[in-house]
């Protein structure tokens, strides 16, 4: 399975203002005094699965784009979300139901891709990104990769 | 009692109203994505940017599925223990 140059470079991305937004989480935490180890496990764990979200998203993209099948793409990605939503879903119930793990420090991690691409576009880094590219004269990725191979 | 069978009641109400926000980003980006399909196949040339734009597109409409999956949550696991100790 090939993976796309656009959904490694995104996912890439949202990996690391995941990892920053973590960071600061646990900092927060740290100062509040409420940091242990079902925080550091929670936010990690969150946090991974905040970006695998965000990967079989991609992957899910990649795949449609690639088979280019309006009507099976829609009822793709309505199977996709639906399953991610789930995997999200058991995750956080698991979170509010282990004593151990904090249910806050597992549930911020979820809103931080979102974050992190409102960061990306109001600090304008898409438009630099693209704007380097077009300086190097690279071309865009026109192949995709697939998915299914 | 009747007080905190009527908080568990408006919390489990609250919660499933709150899911409903998880149909809208299913259906919105599967239409997005049948629409990018179309927009791939008249130009083939744009499959990468059109890609990366659908990427971001969804991840920012999931968002609000998030949200009300989290809002539903909190309704079902947070709030009854919190106001029904407000009750005594």
């Amino acid at each position: 399975m090939t993976i796309a140059p656009a959904v490694k470079k995104e996912t890439g991305h949202i990996a690391l203002g995941t990892a920053v937004g973590v960071a600061i989480m646990l900092a927060v935490f740290a100062l509040l005094g409420r940091f242990n180890a079902g925080v550091l496990a929670s936010g990690i764990l969150g946090g991974g699965i905040a970006v695998g979200n965000f990967f079989l998203l991609g992957l899910t993209v990649q795949k449609i784009s690639n088979d280019g099948n309006e009507e099976r793409g829609r009822k793709w990605m309505q199977f996709s979300y639906n399953m991610r939503m789930l995997i999200m879903v058991v995750w956080l119930i698991i979170a509010f139901a282990v004593p151990f793990l904090n249910w806050v420090a597992a549930l911020l991690p979820m809103l931080l891709p979102r974050l992190t691409i409102a960061v990306m576009q109001a600090t304008g880094m898409y438009k630099k990104e693209q704007a380097a590219e077009a300086k190097q004269g690279q071309p865009h990725d026109t192949e995709g990769g697939d998915a299914t191979q | 009692m009747l007080d905190k069978a009527i908080v568990l009641a408006g919390c489990a109400i609250g919660a499933g109203l709150a899911l409903i926000a998880g149909i809208g980003p299913g259906i919105g980006e599967g239409y997005a994505v049948g629409q990018a399909c179309s927009a791939i196949g008249r130009q083939p040339e744009c499959k990468g940017d059109v890609t990366s734009t659908m990427l971001l597109g969804c991840a920012i409409a999931e968002t609000t599925g998030i949200y009300g999956f989290v809002t539903g949550l909190l309704l079902i696991f947070v709030a009854p223990g919190m106001f029904t100790g407000m009750l005594g």
